[in-house]
């Protein structure tokens, strides 16, 4: 089996495909600090793409509250529970990924989810981990948690859909990453659906072929962000293209968020599939459930993005967030502003590091009323 | 019934390699090893042949049976190790315009409804496209085509149905609020069909489609769809066993299958898979060898 780079287990690995990396590969950083399962990306991107026949189960957003929120059911401890216990610490990845896991005649660790594990896609919302004891109640820190995981196809490096389908239908677009399966190829056999750790590959049963997230690439092609970026309420999301660590650039906000100020991290790295959508991970979490999640620089990265107030590129970085529906390729922090710059480098947004602060009277004259402050 | 490899076949089978490793199809053609020649099918003169026979009909009965052994895909990956049928018998019958083979094999479910967690059984038979060539088994090769005519028993239930696929169909029970293409006119709403939209065969686009999905390939991973409607079939399940006919036209109006006539011979190569165990696509039960087919005069 060839062997391929994966910088995000800092060494090579077996992918059944000689690695080519993309001219350039879309990304997309969730702050899950910010998300309140509004599920406005769900069904914007629902409405956009699949509000037709044989797609009823399928959500190419979906957004569940961890711990106890799977779609599909379980998706993630199954696939863990295959993987076993594995070694995530230090900068060398030392345990197997799917790939290197794979069983005699598979070309990666997967399983066929059943037609009802799609059937309740809010299960376990907002179900926090631990009984609550009688006369417990709520205190700083307090003792209950979970958090909302947002989630997309990864359109990852290393695909295992690609790297499964016998037929060869799935293929990686050289100018962009997108991961896209060719509707005329396909043939159903659903080696992606098996295969896809994240359960981001779907069946169609109406139209007998797969389909998955299709990275909104007509937007991608137009210089915009996917829908799922441009509606989140929590302002949560940036499209953008990420570079490799070696060739990461300071000026662009994906990069400065994920190479340099390391604060969003890949979901389960340790699966070997270098996937593209990276996470600030939730403060208030407890640490070993986050250090499976999302690796072992999980500590240092909530630690730099609670100190983000007193760093001007990473704010300015984390305020472009919902700030402008085009692409932003460059920025520049300057005059307590963030100025974005899309790929023809015209200024698209600027945003003020510090909302100013205006005091007004209590008391409103013109409209004889008193003020009051509700926020 | 599962059926395991047996280990001689498995060694032999071994040293063949997998696709290519690169993103675009693959041009490197496993060839797994040479098996002992077949029994001859020979294909009887009937009055009549074609899709009006039945796959029970007795019409067969005078016909010479050829069983067949077929083993499990292990060359490329994914592959099932096991597989449920082991051997599938053969029998021919021509009347001058077409030719029909009937194929039946023990299966004790009967798999043909639609559905995310559901596969569906099938049966396919490969010939050479070129008269008195010897493809590679594995899809033929560049030099050598091959054409591939496989009867699914889903698209079968789907063409009876008489009506376009649609959720329902699957999951009758399904509550459904709105539909794209009731919203927008089934013009606009037809990018929202995917695979159906583009044409894709297995989507069955328009229900004026035989049962049998005819494709061709000139190596291993080039199957490709063609939209020429060359091959019928039938298939009933009698509660043990799939009896399945596929009707090959004869004459100048096939032109996927040209030189097939009275007193021709050509090979064919079988393939079974059974939805009950989640086969399809590489994980078949296949006969690595071709066995000759000869048209009586
Ligand atoms: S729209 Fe934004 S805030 Fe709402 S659920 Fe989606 S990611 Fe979370
Ligand atoms: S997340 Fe799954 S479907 Fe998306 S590219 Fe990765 S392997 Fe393929």
């Amino acid at each position: 089996m060839p062997k391929v780079y994966n910088w995000q287990l800092g060494r090579e690995m077996d992918y059944p495909f000689a690695g080519v990396r993309p001219k350039r590969q879309v990304a997309m950083i969730m702050d899950t600090n910010k998300c309140i399962a509004c599920q406005t990306c769900t069904v914007i991107c629902k409405t956009t793409w699949t509000p037709g026949r044989g797609q009823e189960h399928m959500l190419w957003n979906n957004v569940e509250s961890k711990p106890y929120g799977f779609y599909p059911l379980g998706w993630d401890v199954k696939i863990l529970e295959q993987h076993g216990v594995q070694p995530l610490d230090g900068d060398t990845y030392k345990g197997k990924t799917i790939f290197e896991s794979a069983p005699a005649g598979e070309k990666a660790l997967g399983y066929l989810p059943a037609a009802e594990d799609y059937a309740h896609p809010n299960i376990g919302e907002d179900d926090s981990l631990g009984l609550m004891s009688k006369g417990a109640h709520l205190s700083m820190e307090h003792m209950q948690w979970m958090f909302y995981l947002p989630r997309i196809c990864n359109h990852c490096t290393y695909p295992s859909c690609l790297a499964a389908c016998s037929r060869q239908s799935i293929y990686k677009r050289p100018e962009d990453g997108i991961v896209l399966i060719d509707q005329e190829r396909c043939r159903g056999y659903r080696e992606c659906v098996k295969n896809c750790p994240y359960k981001k590959a779907f069946y169609n049963p109406v139209t007998r072929a797969s389909e998955k997230c299709i990275g909104c690439y007509p937007k991608i092609e137009a210089g915009l962000q996917t829908q799922c970026t441009t509606s989140c309420i929590g302002k949560i999301r940036m499209t953008g293209f990420i570079s490799t660590p070696d060739k990461a650039r300071e000026d662009n906000p994906m990069d400065y968020i994920v190479h340099h100020a390391k604060i969003a991290l890949p979901l389960y790295p340790q699966f070997g599939l270098e996937p593209n959508v990276y996470y600030i991970p939730p403060v208030h979490v407890p640490p070993p459930f986050l250090h499976q999640m999302f690796g072992a620089k999980t500590g240092a990265a909530i630690k730099a993005y609670r100190a983000a107030a007193k760093d001007e590129k990473l704010l300015g970085a984390l305020l472009l967030f919902g700030a402008t529906e085009r692409i932003i390729h460059r920025y520049k922090v300057e005059g307590g502003e963030t100025i974005g710059y899309d790929d023809t480098d015209a200024e698209v947004v600027r945003v003020p590091l510090r909302e100013p602060v205006k005091i007004r009277p209590v008391w409103d004259a013109k409209h004889g009323a008193y003020r009051t402050n509700v926020t | 019934m599962y059926r395991t490899i047996p280990m001689l076949a498995l060694l032999m089978l071994l040293g063949a390699c997998g696709p290519g490793t690169t993103n675009k199809p693959a041009n490197s053609e496993p060839t797994p090893a040479p098996q002992p020649a077949a029994a001859l099918i020979t294909a009887k003169r009937v009055a009549e042949a074609g899709p009006a026979l039945a796959p029970d009909s007795g019409a067969f009965d005078s016909a010479p049976a050829v069983t067949v052994n077929l083993l499990p895909q292990i060359v490329v990956v994914p592959m099932n190790q096991k597989t449920s049928v082991g051997e599938i018998s053969a029998r021919a019958v021509h009347d001058g315009k077409w030719l029909t083979i009937r194929l039946d094999w023990a299966d004790a479910t009967l798999n043909d409804a639609p559905g995310i967690d559901k596969f569906e059984d099938m049966v396919a038979l490969q010939l050479p496209r070129k008269p008195g060539s010897t493809p590679n088994i594995m899809m033929g090769d560049a030099n050598n085509p091959v054409v591939v005519l496989q009867w699914r028993a889903g698209r079968q239930a789907a063409i009876d149905r008489g009506e376009r696929p649609e959720s329902r169909h699957a999951y009758p029970n399904m509550n459904k609020d709105i539909d794209i293409a009731d919203l927008v006119g089934s013009e606009k709403g037809s990018p929202y069909r995917g695979a159906m939209h583009v044409n894709n065969p297995v989507s069955l686009p328009d229900l004026d489609r035989s049962p049998v999905l005819a494709q061709v390939a000139a190596g291993y991973s080039t199957l490709s769809g063609y939209t020429g409607r060359i091959a019928e079939g039938r298939g009933v399940h009698n509660g043990a066993r799939w009896l399945v006919t596929i009707h090959i036209p004869l004459g100048g109006d096939n032109e996927m299958v040209p030189g097939l006539a009275p007193g021709a011979k050509s090979l064919l190569a079988f393939a079974v898979w059974d939805g009950e165990f989640s086969e399809r696509g590489s994980r078949k039960s296949w006969s690595p060898n071709w066995t000759p087919i000869e048209l009586a005069n």
